[in-house]
């Protein structure tokens, strides 16, 4: 289209756009050829009254028989037009005395096979080529209007004499650190504008608008070349790996990795899971064949402590293009804590006991109890040094924050205060703790839940069961199965192996429950479910749902234990273990501390800038902004930097500061907050440093980038090739040493073309009239 | 506190009582049936449903046939109400004794019965079935049935195949308190089942500071229990030569208590005879605090 428009009009809609219309012949000219134009039309419509001897006399005729003095008459205009000297006024640089900056993308990514137009088939070839290959090359055409300033960028732009400094071995592409830095490069000097050749790969972790707005606000504009192609024939590209920062030791870890194909659709690959070189897990993925990317949900356990860093890769599949980017590391905090869960329980039972000797050999959990035995006679268990004494339920916030999760047995709910039920609610939602609630006689609705404020906790809606109705029915035989969500739950996983896991449940013994529960609410997932038919819809038995900062499980049968204590079950077996370790797990991951930092990646590269942010809260969990909050980071070398983190304003509890890091390896934040003087608590983190190549992650022409660049500053998208477009358009920027210039219009092709079309119109509606 | 053999006294006499005593017993036996038994009563039902209910059809022997229809009547069906506790008396293999029953069924099901009125009365929410519940070893309903009592062991003589299931409900999770045993050989005797039901746990004192002693009543010091006929006319308190009251226990490698033993002591006679005037109160008070701290040590452990 834009090829046809110059072809008419002479130039380019670019030139229409920066020039100003003008007529450059003198008044008196333009005013003679006014009044001769106006008396031509005269003539002209004289000369239709003296048609009246036409030979055809009929109605059409009649009413064509005004077009030929039309057509003349345009005919007429269209030549003094011609006659008045149109022009186009372009302010076009001064030859020689303008800068240019070509920048060029000196990664790696530019090493890629995928540019045929090059002799070796590389982008960096086919950069090579265009810039300085034969003569009428890019840089000898600039270089014939402009005084051209060659760049190579990977993490920042650098001047470089000639072409064959570039190697194509950078590790990082940040484009607009690299335009910014051009830019200052060439600061002071008349500039006409930046000229990028690159494959539009950014691996800069800040946001590319911040660096555009500068260059715009410079009025550098920045013409982009982009080179590859905008797809990959073949590849296989692990994406995204979405894994927690922290996980208890032992924990199953689930992470989503998703994978991006191209040419591989229907194909079937092994996602191999590594932990420090060992392989954890595999994982086969097929990809769809209609789209170009798959998202799996991978499943291993992290029994190491420390930070360890979980590599996620693909097999490189035969023809494809870049293999580099079939892995991706995912760094993750394996602790050794104990994570407290109080389990409050209404009465003695095997459900409570045999849970809790599940998880008893499980370093990580330490379960505190407290059993109703008789009327008001609680018998606490596992208190130690590290947990406050107390009786029944807790009544203070701090006693029951204190815990990372909450088990609920069989407790009615007149028992609690209204406080201790909102506490309980807040504990969730607020404090962002995990609630279980556990099947029994008087939990649930059989407890007296509905309508009470813990009714929010339960995932599964609740109904009005009056007290009077006496002692609730048992549902016996309850053979579990997995809903389409439970069979891809790291909770459900009682195997190592995930299809032995799902084959597992049914062929448990079956259990019982007192909770009529089959319907979900809103939000809620089941992951198991099992038909009763004392229930016409399957009744749910685990299911869980977010509250507020924090989660509730409902897990509905009273006797899993069961399945440790069966005569059909092997002593040796693990599976009510495995069951209630995974379950108190799943409950507590993810719950807030007190005090917590995080940098804002898990993995950084050299150099680049590490926020840290830190969130500090009381006993009772609430925010405190009055506080003093140091990060004190320990660097690979041993070396200890101490950052200051202040109030960030935006939230409650909230500090920030920054810290820029240099040498690859593992870093170790460990941040300290007090409060006038007294220690609110300690909390510690890790961050990685090490070469990223995130630019081969999505490693095609990345056109909309080239275009946003390009639009954002003013410049224009080129082809490789169209070098002297690209010199033409940087000619009449706005910017440098610039001088006016009129281009004549009168010869353009439209005009003649119309000319000819208006003749050759008058021509024929004549010879339709016989006037010929 | 370690339980070291050797400090008690092995007789031989008693063992050749022991071997007499089996004898006649057989010998009754296939009088009555007219049958040769096999090593002891054969308590065979395949659940614990069908334990109960189909106990007249079940290989049975005479004896405990007798003791089970005289209390077959109960008012409340044990499987049908689903209770969360059940006091289940082991039905093991044993000699016949003093004539009339299996040595398991001595003080069945007054004591059992006794026992649930007043634990239901101290512990009152626990979510307890109200009557006696006696089951075989080789039920595979027993390990439903995670709590196990038993008296007389000195004439417990378990068959491999009730061996080999007890074994597999203690290891698994199971709890059982034995009790009302007497004397040097009644203790050779469990000693030597002890020993070949589980080989490899040695059986140890339980010290006084053991939460056992504790979980519900604080109990200080151990007494013995004298049996009814004793206890009421102030009497000795021990039979035999158990002068001496011990507790003791089994732990597994993980230090889960799996056995009480209760030796020189009859807990069973107090629960039975709590109501009885003449029997002296404090034992009755003291054998239902250690009832009530075995049956809430065994929920929550």
């Amino acid at each position: 289209m834009a090829g046809l428009f110059e072809f008419l009009f002479k130039y380019r809609p670019a030139l229409f756009e920066e020039g100003r219309f003008t007529l450059v012949s003198p008044v008196w000219m333009q005013v003679a050829a006014l009044l001769a134009g106006a008396l031509l039309v005269v003539a002209a419509f004289s000369y239709r009254r003296m048609g009246s001897g036409v030979a055809d006399r009929t109605a059409g005729a009649e009413r064509l028989r005004w077009l030929p003095p039309v057509f003349r008459s345009l005919a007429i205009a269209v030549i003094v037009f011609c006659l008045l000297q149109p022009a186009l006024v372009l302010s076009t640089v001064v030859p020689q005395e303008t800068f240019v900056g070509v920048v060029v993308d000196d990664s790696r990514s530019m090493a890629m096979p995928d540019e045929p137009s090059a002799e070796d088939g590389t982008r960096a070839g086919a950069v090579l080529e265009a810039l300085s290959g034969e003569a009428g090359s890019m840089l000898d055409r600039l270089a014939e209007r402009f005084q051209v300033r060659l760049l190579a960028f990977g993490r920042s732009a650098e001047r470089i004499e000639s072409t064959e400094q570039l190697r194509f071995a950078r590790a990082d592409s940040r484009i607009g650190e690299a335009l910014v830095a051009a830019r200052d490069e060439l600061g002071g000097l008349p500039l006409s504008g930046l000229v990028l050749l690159s494959d539009g790969a950014d691996s800069a972790p800040a946001e590319l608008g911040d660096a555009l707005l500068t260059l715009k606000a410079a009025g550098t504009p920045v013409y982009t070349v982009g080179v590859g192609r905008p797809r990959l024939r073949k590849d296989i590209e692990v994406s995204r790996v979405v894994a927690p920062r922290r996980v208890l030791e032992g924990s199953t870890v689930e992470v989503e990795v998703t994978l991006s194909q191209a040419g591989f659709g229907g194909r079937t690959v092994d996602l191999e899971v590594e932990d420090d070189g060992r392989i954890v897990n595999v994982e086969q993925v097929t990809f769809p064949r209609g789209g170009s990317a798959v998202t799996a949900r991978v499943m291993f356990a992290a029994n190491d402590e420390g930070a360890r860093e979980f590599r996620f890769q693909v097999a490189g599949q035969p023809g494809e293009e870049l293999l580099m980017n079939n892995e991706r590391s995912a760094l993750v905090e394996v602790l050794k804590r104990r994570e407290k869960i109080f389990f409050f329980e209404g009465e003695p039972r095997d459900e409570s006991k045999f849970l809790r000797r599940a998880v008893s050999q499980d370093e990580n959990l330490h379960v505190v109890s407290m059993t109703r035995q008789a009327a008001n006679k609680f018998y606490g268990m596992n208190f130690d040094e590290d947990t406050r004494r107390f009786e029944g339920f807790p009544t203070r916030r701090e006693e029951l924050f204190e815990y990372s999760g909450v088990i609920l047995g069989s407790m009615e709910a007149s028992f609690f205060t209204h406080d201790q039920m909102r506490m309980l609610v807040d504990f969730a939602a607020q404090r962002g703790g995990g609630v279980l609630l556990l099947g029994g006689r008087r939990a649930f609705s059989e407890g007296g839940f509905a309508g009470t404020p813990l009714a929010e906790l339960s995932p599964v809606v609740l109904y009005d069961r009056p007290a009077d109705q006496g002692r609730p029915e048992l549902m016996t035989d309850l053979r579990l199965e997995l809903t389409p969500q439970g069979r891809s739950h790291p909770a459900t996983l009682l195997r190592d192996d995930r299809e032995d896991a799902n084959e597992l449940w049914p062929t448990l013994p079956p259990l019982s429950a007192y909770q009529r529960a089959t319907e979900l609410k809103a939000g809620a997932t089941a992951l198991l479910q099992a038909e009763s038919p004392m229930v016409s819809d399957p009744m749910i038995v685990l299911a869980h749902h977010r509250i507020g900062r924090g989660r509730a499980i409902a897990f509905t049968p009273h006797d899993s234990w069961h399945w440790q204590m069966s005569a059909d079950i092997p002593l040796e077996d693990q599976t009510h273990e495995r069951l209630w370790r995974q379950m108190l797990r799943w409950l507590v991951s993810y719950v807030p501390d007190r005090i917590e930092i995080e940098a804002d990646r898990d993995r950084f590269e050299p150099g680049s800038t590490v926020t840290l942010r830190a969130t500090v809260r009381d006993e009772a969990f609430q925010e405190v902004n009055r506080a003093q909050v140091v990060a004190a980071i320990e660097q690979p070398s041993g070396e200890e930097v101490e950052v200051p983190l202040d109030w960030s304003v935006e939230r409650d509890g909230e500090f920030v500061g920054t810290f820029t890091a240099g040498e690859p390896g593992l870093y170790r934040i460990e941040v300290d907050a007090r409060s006038e003087g007294e220690l609110l608590g300690v909390a510690t983190s890790r961050f990685a440093v090490e070469e990223l190549n995130e630019e081969l992650f999505g490693a095609a022409r990345r056109d909309s980038v080239l275009k946003r660049i390009a639009s954002e500053t003013g410049g224009r998208q080129v082809q490789l090739g169209q070098a002297e477009r690209l010199v033409e358009d940087l000619s009449v920027s706005s910017e440098g040493t610039l001088v006016r210039e009129a281009r004549d219009l009168w010869d353009m092709p439209i005009l003649f073309l119309v000319l000819v079309a208006l003749l050759g119109g008058e021509w024929a509606v004549r010879r339709r009239l016989g006037m010929a | 506190m370690r339980y070291d053999p050797a400090t008690v006294p092995s007789s031989r006499t008693a063992f050749l009582v022991l071997a007499a005593a089996l004898l006649a017993g057989g010998v009754a036996a296939l009088v009555a049936t007219g049958a040769a038994p096999a090593a002891g009563p054969q308590i065979g039902a395949s659940d614990g449903r069908r334990a109960l209910r189909g106990r007249q059809r079940g290989p049975l022997p005479p004896q405990a046939m007798r003791t089970f229809e005289r209390y077959l009547y109960r008012p409340v069906d044990p499987y049908e109400v689903q209770r969360e506790f059940y006091f289940t008396r082991l039905a093991y293999s044993g000699h016949m004794y003093r004539g009339f029953a299996g040595s398991w069924s001595i003080d069945y099901p007054k004591a059992d019965r006794q026992f649930m009125i007043g634990l239901k009365r101290l512990l009152d929410q626990l979510d307890a079935y109200d009557y006696d519940h006696a089951l075989p070893a080789t039920d595979p309903g027993l390990f439903r049935f995670p709590f196990l009592y038993s008296v007389e062991v000195g004439y417990m003589a378990l068959s491999p195949a009730e061996r080999e299931a007890l074994r597999r409900y203690l290891l698994a999770g199971g709890f059982w308190v034995i009790d009302d045993f007497w004397g040097s050989w009644e203790w050779a005797n469990l000693e030597r089942e002890l020993s070949l039901l589980l080989p490899e746990y040695p059986i140890v004192e339980l010290p006084l500071d053991h939460p056992i002693f504790h979980c519900f009543y604080d109990v200080e010091e151990i007494l013995q229990v004298p049996n009814v006929g004793q206890g009421r006319y102030g009497g000795p308190t021990w039979e035999q030569d158990g002068f001496t009251p011990h507790v003791r226990g089994i732990f597994d490698e993980d230090g889960r208590l799996m056995v009480v033993i209760n030796w020189n002591t009859d807990l069973g006679d107090a629960w039975e005879w709590a109501e009885d005037e003449w029997y002296p109160v404090r034992f009755s008070h003291y054998a239902y605090q250690m009832g009530v701290n075995f049956v809430v040590y065994a929920m929550s452990h």
